[in-house]
């Protein structure tokens, strides 16, 4: 494949990425995580307030990168804010993650690079968590930066390369504390490949020095003090970011209520049934599989290498294709074996399963000789890209927040959407509109993402029992969790509407609204029904 | 001793408001009984235990027997039907007409996500006892919005008749419910048509507390063809 084709490829990929990326991104309810990191994020954009939190919210990066996109779209406070302000952040490191792969192709090859971009572009787990205001796209982003200049630092050593992995893994630090997994991985790949790539092997030149060493370090370190010290106001934060590993090493094994066996993340990748929907990314995964055996071949002494390896430079090709299937199946393996698993914490190991994917393709179609069935081969592998498109089409735009949607997780119901539709309703018919006075009655994973639904409302507030909440009648709304729902439908008899709205699966809320301030808005949506048969 | 009698009296009063329009029509030498044949239940109990004033309240108990106009058939059985989505992405529309009734995967159709309407042909106008509909009844859920109207203009424009309606804040536009809203159960809903007259039946929904999809496994419309 020569240059012009692969740049062309790039760019189809990329444009399809973005396509499906920046579309809509308003379609799907705000998660509890989002609504709590946006008014978060609020916070910083109002008063540059900021400091790192251990016990949750994660790393600093995702707020600091915000603030561009909210400078750029004229919104200066948390009420102006919208979804499409944050979510296009991730979008953003989205198609930067595809974008990243330009720099595999003297790595790994042209085609095995123009491929995994496509399978990058098209997966729609990783479409699905780049239209989310959470942290994963970043981090995946910033992990593979790291990994990739990583492997070109032990391709080919300088200080420049030394400096970029510092900073992409400072970066990554800053954005998850599961950072530390990929660090674990890339060193694991790292020496997993040079053991493996043929000792004495003419291309095996040397290692980086301890300079380059200290100075990625030094970078690294330098990177994650600045975010996490809030730029030097809280110098406590990099501290905090270390005795942080303590709990999330804890959550890490003691899951509770996020316990999945094993196999999750490969259930969801191969394929799942719910409810008349088959949801499959087994393109990916099996093309993966193909990647690793061709990253594999050579491994046995007196193997011979793939003819398109042979030459000056095929040691750094076969140590490319062995650290990045070591690393990516060394960080599946690891994020697996955690009890603790949610959907999104497999964006990191799929971008490698896409790069792995690609490789695999690439290594079909150039081991098949007759052309006819290396057409087939390439009529089949449009035809996965097809599915590819379905799927994410069906996963981020039909269903995207839909329980039997397998990337859905937790996620707010649309039904709760009604919710906060009727509130800024009967607000329009209140004397004091937004300033109307609205009480929230819920255990704290309940309140979210109210808040953030709520944002330009002044006078909102958040308990967590009733006795505290003081007193109800005369409250011109009120939003209950079930508990508390019927102690107040109890209470107050008829002088609330009273009407329920799922939250999330298995989780409903009831809506009071001051029978009075109902019967207004009633009254404005009175068109003359049509006949209705008298009992 | 007082409290006790007006207990008793209460309940006594409730037994004849249930029981006396049933002997009233097993009486009436021009009704029977509609039998209806109901698909095993998907899931076991009550759901969770919700109450609001709009929600019909969970007995558990099976429905009473219903009482129809002697005669009445089954009409719509293999009756074409038309929809707002036409391409549905689960399920074909005639799955709403083609007598299973099961809960399981591949015995529904799913509409786009909000408000939707499906409309069935009877072929010719008839009088409506009874309209029977299931959703979904693989989960506890509740549907928003359900109208569901009865016309001999296949547009709905003009001799509209809706025999359901739970939409109380008229979210749909078609008026406000008075009906309550409902859990979906293995039971299906039925509507007590009370004669209406038409060719056409259509219902109305706008997605649901799981998801924002719309869902049938089967409607049943029994009637006597009209004179």
């Amino acid at each position: 494949m020569n240059k012009t084709v692969c740049r062309g490829l790039f760019l189809v990929a990329l444009i399809a990425a973005a396509g499906l990326r920046f579309g809509r991104l308003d379609l799907r309810p705000m998660h509890h995580d989002e609504a709590n990191q946006a008014v978060k994020f609020g916070a910083l954009l109002e008063s540059g307030q900021y400091a790192y939190d251990k016990a949750d919210h994660h790393g600093p990066t995702l707020y600091y990168l915000t603030l561009p996109a909210a400078w750029a779209r004229g919104q200066k406070t948390l009420a102006a804010l919208d979804e499409t302000t944050l979510r296009i952040v991730p979008a953003l490191f989205g198609l930067g993650l595809i974008a990243l792969f330009l720099f595999l192709t003297r790595a790994i090859g042209r085609g095995a690079a123009a491929g995994a971009a496509f399978f990058a572009a098209l997966s729609p787990a990783l479409t699905y968590y780049s239209r989310s205001y959470i942290q994963e796209t970043l981090f995946a982003f910033f992990a593979w930066g790291f990994l990739i200049a990583l492997g070109w630092l032990f391709v080919k050593p300088s200080g420049g390369k030394a400096v970029a992995a510092g900073v992409l893994a400072g970066l990554a630090y800053a954005t998850k504390e599961t950072s530390v997994l990929v660090f674990a991985a890339a060193a694991a790949g790292l020496l997993i490949a040079w053991i493996s790539s043929r000792p004495g092997s003419p291309g095996r030149r040397r290692l980086p020095s301890p300079v380059h060493g200290l100075a990625g370090l030094a970078a690294a370190a330098a990177t994650a003090y600045l975010f996490f010290s809030s730029f030097f106001k809280n110098p406590r934060g990099i501290i905090d970011s270390l005795t942080a590993f303590k709990d999330y090493a804890a959550r890490g094994t003691e899951a509770g209520l996020h316990s999945q066996p094993w196999n999750y993340y490969l259930k969801i990748l191969a394929g799942t049934r719910s409810e008349g929907i088959f949801w499959t990314e087994a393109v990916i995964l099996g093309l993966a599989l193909a990647g690793a055996a061709a990253a594999c071949l050579g491994f046995k002494k007196g193997t011979t290498l793939p003819e398109e390896y042979a030459g000056p430079d095929a040691w750094s090709r076969v140590f490319w294709l062995r650290y990045l299937a070591a690393t990516t199946i060394l960080l599946s393996v690891i994020f697996s074996a955690l009890a603790y698993k949610t959907p999104w914490n497999m964006v990191p190991f799929l971008a490698g399963f896409a790069v792995l994917a690609g490789i695999g393709a690439d290594a079909l179609l150039r081991a098949i000789r007759p052309q006819t069935a290396r057409a087939a081969v390439a009529v089949l592998l449009l035809a996965g890209a097809a599915l590819l498109v379905r799927q994410n089409l069906m996963a981020n735009i039909r269903y995207p927040a839909d329980p039997r949607n397998p990337y859905v997780y937790a996620q707010t119901s649309p039904d709760y959407m009604r919710l906060v539709d009727r509130i800024r309703d009967v607000a329009d018919f209140h004397r004091d509109g937004k300033a109307m006075l609205v009480k929230v009655i819920a255990d704290p994973g309940e309140q979210w993402p109210l808040p953030w639904y709520l944002r330009d409302f002044t006078r909102v507030g958040y308990w967590t029992g009733l006795a505290e909440a003081g007193e109800m009648t005369g409250t011109p709304v009120v939003v209950a969790s079930q508990e508390y729902a019927e102690i107040i439908e109890a209470a107050a008899g008829d002088s609330f509407q009273a009407a329920f709205y799922g939250l999330r699966p298995e989780v409903v809320q009831t809506l009071f609204i001051d029978r009075e301030l109902w019967e207004g808005f009633l009254k404005s949506r009175m068109t003359g029904p049509r006949k209705v048969l008298k009992p | 001793m007082a409290k006790k009698t007006v207990l008793a009296l209460l309940a006594a009063a409730s037994l004849a408001a249930a029981v006396i329009p049933c002997l009233a029509a097993q009486q009436d030498p021009d009704k029977e009984i509609l039998k209806l044949t109901l698909p095993k239940p998907m899931f076991v109990g009550t759901p969770r235990n919700i109450k609001t004033a709009n929600l019909e309240v969970v007995t558990g108990k099976p429905r009473g027997p219903f009482f129809v106009a002697k005669g009445t058939k089954l009409l719509s059985l293999k009756k074409p039907v038309k929809s707002s989505d036409m391409q549905p992405v689960i399920g074909e529309l005639n799955f709403v007409t083609d007598g299973e009734r099961s809960g399981e995967d591949g015995y529904f159709v799913e509409l786009g996500p909000g408000k939707q309407w499906l409309q069935i042909d009877l072929g010719a106008s008839a009088s409506i006892g009874a309209v029977l509909i299931w959703h979904y009844h693989s989960q506890a859920r509740v549907y928003r919005d359900v109208i569901v109207q009865v016309s001999d203009d296949k547009d709905f424009l003009k001799g509209v008749v809706s025999i359901y309606n739970n939409d109380h804040d008229n979210t749909a536009g078609l008026g406000i419910g008075k009906d309550k809203e409902y859990i979906e159960t293995n039971e299906g809903r039925l509507i007590d048509a009370k004669g209406a007259k038409g060719r056409y039946i259509r219902l109305y929904s706008e997605g649901n507390t799981s998801n924002d999809m719309n869902h049938y496994v089967e409607v049943e419309v029994y009637g006597l063809p009209a004179k």
